[in-house]
């Protein structure tokens, strides 16, 4: 903590070395952010240069309410919503797009493709998550990804403690479900 | 027998059911529920594995050449701001005194000098003739860096810009 204050005031002080390091530190939340919330590839590296323009320029205000890798995650996550939105893209629906299911992607009946499916589980996984409803996406990366709290993923994504919790366990029990009903276990985890 | 809920298995795996002996005497015993925490388990391992993201090896430079950039747009244009801003009170004063003169205004100024007959302004005014200084002009260079310090302070910083140098950093 004392450290972070420290790297705040070398910023402040314009050392751009420091914010760097700050970059450093940071652009694995922010990517991980982005990318789970933005569907096109083409705009995630100008996304995460967004938002770390907008810590540089709002430092200042940054209060030390909370933590410095919430805050940031709080500017990385609405960066996102406002870019959905101008894309109009529909948010928190908690409906899965058809075009996210495997069985409408691969056409797994020629066996062929049964066995290209096969080989990458961790894709598979990747793409029944991306399929999820946006909240539960976010959740899930926030909580697994960057092993961060209830109530740090509530302060980011502007939700009560209990919703996050609620969202995360509702979101694993259905990704689990879908899985199971496309793939016998011993197909997933051999 | 009571089956497992989804609820509980996640909970016994994130840890917040650790070492619940209903919840582990159940897994021992009954197969649905033990494959369902597999399922479980397998499914947390994965999901902590990290997503391939790939931001190229130069982003943290891209980005602090971009404030540097930015930042030197911010310069220019303060310069021009202070410069614009002094040349407008130059202007404003000349037009007073062209339109109310010289000798008017040195009128009303020492007319004013009653108002502010303080006795430290009067021992200030002798310790400075002391010193071989010239009040007036004294007074005017600091009225001049305090005018720009305003400015600075004001009309920048209340932009944001919260690490662009100042004008008196730009001095320095």
């Amino acid at each position: 903590m004392e450290n972070e204050r420290a790297l705040i005031q070398q910023i402040l002080n314009g050392d751009t070395e420091a914010f760097r390091s700050l970059v450093a530190n940071y652009q694995r939340l922010v990517g991980h952010i982005v990318f789970r919330m933005v569907p096109q590839p083409a705009d995630h590296e100008d996304l995460c240069q967004d938002v770390f323009l907008k810590v540089y320029q709002n430092l200042a205000s940054f209060g030390y309410q909370s933590k410095l890798s919430t805050w940031i995650g709080r500017i990385a996550y609405t960066t996102c919503l406002n870019y959905l939105k101008k894309k109009r893209v529909p948010l928190f629906d908690d409906t899965t797009p058809e075009h996210a299911s495997l069985e409408h992607q691969g056409g797994t009946d020629d066996p062929s493709d049964r066995t290209a499916v096969r080989t990458d589980l961790s894709q598979r996984l990747r793409q029944e998550v991306d399929g999820l409803p946006l909240k539960y996406r976010t959740i899930l990366t926030l909580y697994h990804l960057d092993q961060l709290s209830y109530a740090e993923i509530g302060a980011i994504m502007d939700l009560p403690e209990g919703t996050v919790k609620s969202h995360l366990f509702r979101a694993r029990k259905l990704l689990k479900e879908r899985l199971m009903n496309k793939y016998p276990q011993e197909e997933l985890w051999p | 027998m009571r089956h497992l809920s989804d609820t509980e298995i996640q909970e016994y795996l994130d840890g917040s059911r650790a070492g619940d002996a209903r919840v582990e005497s159940h897994l021992k015993s009954c197969p649905a529920c033990r494959e369902h925490y597999r399922y479980y388990q397998r499914l947390f391992g994965e999901l902590e594995q990290d997503v391939p993201f790939e931001l190229s090896a130069t982003f943290g430079h891209r980005v602090v050449s971009k404030i540097e950039t930015s930042r030197a747009k911010d310069v220019k244009t303060r310069l021009v701001t202070v410069a614009s801003t002094l040349v407008g009170a130059a202007v404003g004063i000349g037009a007073v005194l062209y339109f109310v003169g010289w000798e008017t205004l040195i009128l009303t100024v020492r007319g004013m000098g009653q108002y502010f007959d303080f006795p430290w302004l009067a021992w200030l005014r002798s310790a400075l003739a002391d010193a071989n200084l010239h009040a007036p002009l004294l007074g005017l260079g600091l009225l001049a860096l305090l005018i720009v310090w305003l400015i600075d302070q004001w009309v920048f910083r209340s932009k944001g810009s919260n690490a662009a140098p100042t004008v008196f950093h730009l001095l320095q």
